[in-house]
């Protein structure tokens, strides 16, 4: 395989299987959050900065696996 | 009736302020100018139609050639260059953004009128919201005073550097507009999507909590809170990851995060706005990629603005302040 070829190839594939793990988290967690606030819906705008704190959090892991892909793919 | 006449200090009513009604012009000021911006933004990420370069993605993150005046040696030292290039220019008017937003919250919060104004209000709600969410987590008493002005500073600065990058300004100096050399082509780059901009901001979390560890526990106690609690050999297991979270994984994680949020938003725009380039083709197909693309690219552009840009400001601001105050506190 040409080294190009490979680059583009783990580029793919480093963000696209690294989105599937915070891709599942960020379900459960947007999940949980509404659950929490059907049961206590006074705590709803707690729960929600709760939520946004731990959403930043997960959908961070994604943007590392997006990075070491474009530092195979550029480096 | 005596205890009332003590109590209730006769008060002439307040004049309530007479009922503005909101015209529609007003309710959707803010929306239209959301709007307009990002469509600006859009049609500015293609860059310059007239000069026809091949899109190159990379390029808009090079921080290009010197925008004002040439380079020289940094502190004397030969081969350490330094120049204004956009990078520099896009931190300076971030600096001076958040120096005037906390100027004028300043102002305003002095003013103390009798009667709220609609800006004070907000003005309040804005402190509010520095002093219990994002300094939240610092612990009451001599650390929070000490460093909810820092937090909230860096709140600020890390906001306009956001929020600033998606503002379209001349600085693109791969291309100029025409055929004027001193007039550089529009373009969208985020400082912040630089890991040497953010590295920098990590970087002072990271002496800060340091010093207040050292401080507070003094530095054997500081480097015993690093045993999570354990003792034995279980220690030999715990001590190296802690070391790891310390000195390495806190503060790059805190720099990488912000930088590859903005990186990838503005790529992801970028990319979209270019994707008929990217995808060639027959002309229809390039029209309709042109079309698909930028109405995904206009999504993108509003959702990074609105939300991604804010979000990653506060949890910059929110995890210093944690990583202070976890530093500094007594543990078990």
């Amino acid at each position: 395989m040409e080294v190009e070829a490979a680059k583009a190839l783990a580029l793919g594939l480093a963000a696209g299987l690294g989105a599937i793990g915070p891709g599942i988290g960020v379900g459960y967690l947007v999940g949980k959050t509404i659950e929490g606030t059907a049961r206590q819906p006074e705590l709803g705008g707690q729960l929600r900065g709760l939520m946004f704190l731990g959403l930043a959090l997960t959908e961070a892991i994604t943007f590392y696996a997006l990075v070491f892909g474009l530092l195979a793919f550029f480096l | 009736m005596t205890t009332a006449s003590v109590t209730a200090a006769p008060t002439p009513d307040a004049p309530q302020p007479a009922e503005k009604k909101s015209s529609l012009l007003g309710k959707l000021f803010f929306p239209v100018v959301f709007s307009l911006l990002a469509v600006w933004g859009v049609i500015i990420a293609m860059g310059d139609p007239v000069a026809k370069v091949p899109f190159d993605p990379t390029q808009e993150f090079d921080l290009g050639d010197a925008v004002i005046g040439g380079s020289w040696n940094l502190f004397g030292i030969e081969g350490v260059e330094g120049t204004i290039n956009k990078g520099v220019i896009y931190l300076a008017l971030a600096a001076l953004g958040s120096i005037l937003f906390a100027l004028y919250v300043y102002r305003t919060a002095a003013k103390r009128n009798r009667l709220e104004t609609k800006t004070q209000t907000a003005v309040e709600a804005a402190y509010e919201f520095a002093y219990e969410q994002i300094a939240g987590s610092l612990p009451e008493g001599k650390l929070f005073n000490r460093y909810m002005p820092y937090v909230a500073s860096i709140f600020i600065f890390v906001w306009f550097l956001n929020m600033i990058s998606f503002v379209p300004l001349p600085l693109n100096t791969h291309h100029n507009i025409g055929d004027l050399d001193f007039l550089y082509a529009f373009g969208v780059y985020a400082v912040s999507s630089n890991i040497f901009c953010t590295i920098t901001l990590a970087l002072l979390t990271f002496g800060i909590y340091h010093y207040e560890g050292v401080k507070a526990h003094g530095l054997r106690g500081y480097l015993k809170t690093w045993s999570a609690g354990q003792s034995g050999p279980v220690l030999l297991l715990v001590y190296p990851v802690e070391i790891l979270t310390n000195v390495v994984l806190k503060p790059v994680s805190l720099a990488v995060r912000l930088f590859a949020n903005m990186l990838s938003g503005h790529v992801l725009i970028l990319l979209m706005m270019a994707l008929a380039g990217v995808i060639g083709g027959a002309v229809a197909v390039s029209v309709f990629a042109q079309v698909l693309g930028t109405g995904i690219a206009l999504v993108f552009y509003l959702f990074e603005m609105g939300l991604v840009a804010s979000l990653q400001a506060f949890i910059f601001a929110v995890l210093s302040a944690i990583y202070i105050s976890s530093a500094a506190e007594e543990h078990h």
